[in-house]
């Protein structure tokens, strides 16, 4: 009866993980890593969008040039004009029409039919040239202009507090997601400890303690966490991916590879901490459920 | 129990004398989705030793109680006689200090149960304490051990006249 060289059977989870028993969390898994991944990307997508507006704005500005009479524009947009191109060299530098620049008065002024004589300001647009609002005010008093000047940070300002709201919104929902995920867990894992109390039962019987049980559901759970969210964080990249080039998104959606590396990256996070929170919910409502099981017994 | 009052053990201690324990229990309490082979194993897995310590052990307790054979099986495909066998070879696998068995020759053919009832006394010898629970006289006349009888509600030593 030589045992020696017997090889032993393939090694068995101690806990059935049989798909079709456990079909509907993993559809709820995916899901909720889906909408987690579509959350997160949201989040990154208004970011980086508030990042362009910003860079954006911060290179231009508008050069209001206060008119005494309507005679006067082409004189004072041609000394406007002259002395930023002195001062900023390589900037582009637009000088708007007068029908333009009354297009552009139109809506502070209302429907009513503004007056043939009405000294609409000259406007120019300036964009780049590393420009200094201040030097570029003293230069335009100097000239002997009455001017203002646009650098649009109120209208800076706004589109920041709007993209820090979208960014809000994409990160409470990802929290929420999350503590929905949490939930799941919780319950799914005191689920399949009463499903399984008979093996419990066993394992208890044969000395295994509480720790070496919870590892079981904690290993079980972060199994079915990380699985689950590398299908729904896939689909997630999916749809981001479809989206951004049926649609025109600008920065929210991808537009290039390093957006793209980026939030894959963010995604790989997501997926694992979506998985440790499922290990961790199971770990904590296992140890939790056989203490209460010890007291009562 | 093992001279220490159960009653002020922690969590870890009474899990550590319960490895100290083999139970035979008459419904067996086999998990039906590991093999024979796994659930003799069970208490040696659990006790955190690497199956490549234990493989020897358990592959020559199966063929001792006649389970060589039915390693790969699983226990929803076991005779009654087989699930016994494979609960008591999980219940002495780890050479515990006591043995607690619940009719454990209940369901065997004559032949093996004398080799379990060897089994038995062999691991008495050695320091095993053995309780069996039984109505089988026939047991209890082949064994040369302590017993108490239960009858009309009271307790009695010795066998039956």
């Amino acid at each position: 009866m030589s045992p020696q060289g017997h090889s032993a059977p393939h090694e068995a989870p101690l806990l059935p993980n049989k798909l079709r028993n456990v079909r509907a969390l993993w559809v709820v898994l995916i899901i909720m890593a889906m909408l987690a991944g579509c959350a997160l990307l949201f989040a990154r997508g208004s970011l980086r969008l508030s990042g362009e507006w910003q860079s954006q704005l911060s290179d231009t500005m508008t050069v209001q040039i206060m008119l005494e009479r309507s005679e006067e524009w082409a004189e004072q947009t041609n000394l406007a004009q002259r002395t930023l191109s002195a001062e900023l060299p390589g900037a582009d530098i637009d000088v708007y029409s007068q029908d333009r620049a009354r297009d552009l008065l139109r809506p502070w002024l209302g429907n009513t039919a503004l007056p043939s004589d009405l000294p609409v300001p000259g406007l120019i647009g300036v964009t780049g040239g590393n420009m200094s609002i201040a030097r570029v005010q003293t230069a335009l008093d100097k000239a002997g202009l009455k001017t203002n000047i646009d650098d649009n940070s109120r209208y800076s300002d706004q589109l920041r507090g709007t993209a820090r709201r979208l960014v809000g919104i994409g990160l409470g929902t990802l929290l929420m997601i999350l503590i929905a995920g949490l939930s799941v867990n919780i319950f799914s894992t005191r689920a399949s400890m009463t499903a399984q109390k008979e093996i419990i039962r066993v394992l208890v019987q044969v000395g295994a303690s509480d720790k070496f049980i919870a590892k079981l559901f904690i290993g079980q759970a972060f199994r079915r966490g990380a699985m689950g969210s590398a299908i729904g964080l896939a689909l997630a990249a999916g749809l981001w991916i479809g989206l951004s080039i049926t649609s025109d998104w600008g920065g929210l959606g991808w537009s290039g590879l390093g957006p793209v590396l980026i939030d894959i990256i963010w995604l790989i996070f997501l997926g694992a901490f979506f998985a440790l929170i499922c290990a961790a919910a199971a770990g904590v409502t296992a140890a939790r459920q056989l203490a209460f099981e010890r007291k009562r017994l | 129990m093992f001279g220490r009052d159960s009653a002020l053990l922690s969590n870890a201690e009474r899990q550590a004398i319960k490895r100290r324990i083999g139970v035979v229990l008459q419904d067996f309490h086999l998990i039906e989705h590991l093999s024979v082979y796994e659930n003799v194993a069970l208490p040696l897995r659990v006790s955190g030793r690497s199956r490549t310590s234990y493989n020897d052990d358990v592959v020559e307790l199966l063929q001792w109680v006649g389970l060589g054979h039915r390693m790969q099986a699983y226990p929803p495909t076991l005779s009654g006689g087989e699930k016994q066998r494979c609960a008591i070879a999980r219940a002495v696998i780890a050479k515990p200090d006591l043995l607690i068995a619940d009719e454990p020759t209940g369901n065997v053919d004559p032949e093996i149960g004398r080799r379990l009832l060897r089994l038995f006394s062999e691991m008495n010898r050695m320091g095993t304490t053995v309780l069996i629970a039984t109505h089988d006289t026939h047991l209890i006349d082949e064994l040369d051990a302590r017993v108490l009888r239960i009858e009309n509600r009271r307790v009695f030593t010795g066998k039956p006249a």
